[in-house]
């Protein structure tokens, strides 16, 4: 069996038999999961006013008036009276909480009357009120026009060069979404090469690393640990995503957001093709990192520094949305560790210019080489020096010294 | 064909000159010693001798050829600074380190066991290694160096943390190992462990290999210039004799090199009114031999 596939196996279950693994990954998801249910039973156990309607010209189409349930949260139920005085009769027996009177020339400028039980009448009221007689009124239309009348207007600002565009309907599918997604990612890059650091630094806290460098290569052993760990924050990424999945499904079919929830192909591609390269950009970090430090708090300690560059974009988010062309935006996009954040929330305002995209995954793709080229060379420096600190200026030297010793390797 | 030959490696690590020149062989069905103070360049030597750091200079052939990643699998490390997976199961850490050398999961338990059992270990092999004693994981460390039953055994202090019964224990599967034709490197500071165990030694110094070969011949030749006899008469006026000595009713005789030490035992029968009841030609011990060649820094070939 392959070196690099038992380091990954063995990586993975251990890490992933964890509690703060099955925690975050079960757990937390589960958690807000329950909240989210239960904010939905709340909802559900909110009373809908349920309106009685007295229809003197018999214009009403009671077909029109209660709409089969498709959401949890429970829908306003109308009631037809024969005469005033039943509807009041109703009205008083709390059976329903509202009364309107249609009078006999309706829909004429006759006024319409509305009777309520304590003379009040709440804005959730009014605007079912309001959906009743528009539906009511609308049901004679041909359909085109009924349905602008029915749903209202739907917005798209679009800017005078074409770059940037905001349509009110559009805002999960093409907007949260993408930003969403592009957030997992990142969130699973900067856990994986966290679980990296804290794998590297291990084995010297623990002083394995000669026994393990004596059975395998380097590059196997760091080849392994990457994969094992990249495959650890995979699980929690599909772990999440199905569950964010779940609860949208389960959002929608309860009635409790309404948009149509589709995904823009290209941006997810353009952010999975982003997934590696900031991946093995991150990993190269955090090994060079585990290997120059004695302790893993130490370790730790450099990486939160070291986040903040990947990081700084979700910090800046609000210039990201109000100015997403800024020059910061635009160096922040070609930047490697910040790339994959900034463009998907550059994302959610505009369309980022292909030239920007290409060359940042350019740079992306050099500096990770760059990243994991040095961590190898910082790795075999550092893998056996237990209880010490590896100095950066022995990095440098030997980085140079390497490069003019190359010729002289002895065979 | 030898197991392992270095043939003269030096190592600096900048300024510091860790290996100089250094070179030895060690034999299928042997116990190689390899002696020398704190930063004598041992773990260096061990080091370039794995592939772990490339010499400078010289070569390092082992089964007959450069390193490779199947060599590896026939090789059992148990390095100085030495741990395991704390926070795992000690049954699972010593798993996983046998698939790293080529065993299969059905094959490396059929050895464990036992293993575990010979070491007083079974009972404990779902505790989580930081559960175990000191000596416990030193134990362990060995199970794990020699489960794969490798063909070249490099340990390096391997009874440091255990006691006097698993110290017996370690010495009785190294000479198991060496009658099974295998070959093993110890690198140690207890001496008399090398006397009991070791066919042969280099005791290397400053980076230096300062002596080399059979232990047996190295305490030969740096014996014969004391002779110790009990007895009664006048030795003093022996010719060849330097110094005498008397401790406890022994007699020690320094005598010069050229003088043979079996013509003596024939001057001092023959003498007049002398009496021998015991004659012994002194040899030193190990650690007299470390320290005088330690302080002399003259290499030597024996």
């Amino acid at each position: 069996m392959s070196n690099i596939f038992l380091v990954a196996r063995h990586e993975y279950t251990r890490r992933s038999q964890t509690r703060s693994f099955l925690f975050a990954t079960v757990g937390l998801p589960l958690i807000m999961g329950v909240a989210i249910i239960a904010i939905i039973f709340v909802m559900a156990s909110v009373t809908h006013p349920e309106i009685g309607v007295v229809d003197h010209g018999h214009f009403i189409n009671p077909a029109l008036l209660n709409k089969p349930q498709k959401s949890l949260i429970p829908q306003t139920e109308y009631l037809l009276f024969e005469d005033l005085s039943s509807g009041k009769a109703a009205l008083e027996t709390e059976e329903i909480s509202i009364l309107i009177e249609l009078p006999l020339s309706y829909p004429s400028l006759e006024p319409v009357s509305l009777y309520s039980r304590d003379g009040t009448l709440s804005q959730e009221a009014k605007t079912e009120i309001l959906s009743f007689f528009r539906t009511q009124l609308a049901q004679s239309l041909p359909e085109a026009e009924r349905q602008r009348i029915l749903t209202g207007w739907n917005i798209t600002i679009r800017s005078l060069d074409g770059s940037r565009s905001f349509s009110q309907n559009e805002t999960v599918s093409t907007i949260i979404l993408p930003y969403v997604i592009g957030f997992f990612f990142f969130l699973s890059i900067i856990m994986s090469s966290s679980y990296l650091l804290q794998a590297v630094a291990e084995e010297k806290e623990n002083r394995t690393m000669e026994v393990i460098i004596t059975s395998l290569q380097p590059f196997e052993f760091i080849m392994g640990k990457s994969l094992g760990l990249l495959a650890l924050a995979l699980t929690q990424l599909i772990i999440w995503i199905g569950f964010l999945a779940g609860l949208l499904f389960a959002l929608n079919s309860s009635g409790a957001i309404t948009s149509k929830i589709a995904l823009d192909g290209s941006q997810i591609g353009i952010l999975a093709a982003f997934f590696l390269p900031s991946f093995a950009l991150a990993a190269g970090i955090m090994i060079a990192i585990g290997s120059s430090v004695t302790e893993i708090q130490q370790g730790q300690q450099i990486a939160a520094i070291v986040n903040l560059f990947f990081i700084a974009p979700w910090m800046t988010s609000g210039l990201a949305f109000s100015n997403p062309n800024s020059p910061l935006m635009i160096g922040m996009t070609l930047f490697p560790t910040t790339s994959m954040l900034t463009i998907a929330l550059r994302w959610t305002t505009i369309i980022i210019p292909a030239w920007q995209i290409i060359l940042s995954f350019v740079f992306l793709c050099l500096s990770a080489l760059f990243s994991i080229w040095i961590s190898s060379k910082v790795f075999q420096l550092g893998m056996l020096l237990y209880g010490n600190r590896l100095p950066l200026r022995k990095v440098t030297r030997t980085l140079f010294a390497n490069r003019i010793k190359t010729k002289k390797v002895v065979p | 064909m030898s197991t392992a030959s270095v043939h003269h490696i030096s190592k600096s690590f900048g300024s510091v000159q860790a290996v100089n020149d250094v070179s030895f062989k060690v034999e299928p069905g042997e116990i190689f010693g390899m002696l020398g103070p704190n930063g004598a360049g041992k773990t260096t030597t061990i080091r370039i001798l794995l592939d772990i750091f490339r010499p400078d200079s010289g070569t390092v052939d082992v089964f007959g050829g450069l390193m490779n990643e199947e060599k590896k699998n026939r090789i059992g490390y148990l390095p100085e600074d030495r741990g395991l997976y704390k926070d795992l199961k000690l049954e699972k850490v010593l798993l996983y380190l046998a698939s790293l050398k080529g065993l299969n999961d059905k094959e490396a338990k059929k050895r464990l066991y036992p293993a575990l059992e010979q070491f007083d270990l079974y009972e404990h092999r779902l505790l989580k290694v930081q559960e175990l004693s000191k000596g416990m994981q030193q134990k362990a460390q060995l199970i794990a160096t020699m489960l794969h039953d490798p063909d070249l055994i490099i340990l390096d202090e391997p009874f440091s943390g255990l006691d006097p019964v698993n110290t017996r224990k370690v010495k009785a599967l190294l000479e198991e190992k060496r009658s099974a034709g295998k070959s093993i490197i110890m690198s140690t500071h207890q001496m008399n462990q090398v006397e009991a165990l070791c066919n042969r030694i280099i005791l290397i110094h400053k980076g230096k290999g300062m002596l080399y070969g059979r232990v047996r011949e190295i305490k030969e030749h740096y014996s014969g210039n004391t002779v110790l006899v009990e007895g009664s008469g006048d030795f003093s006026k022996i010719p060849g004799i330097v110094q005498t000595k008397q401790e406890n009713g022994k007699i020690h005789l320094t005598i010069s090199p050229d003088l043979d030490p079996q013509y003596l035992l024939h001057h001092l029968v023959n003498q007049p009114g002398a009496e021998i009841t015991h004659f012994q030609i002194e040899s030193l011990s190990l650690d007299e031999i470390f320290i005088k060649v330690v302080q002399e820094e003259a290499p030597e070939h024996v």
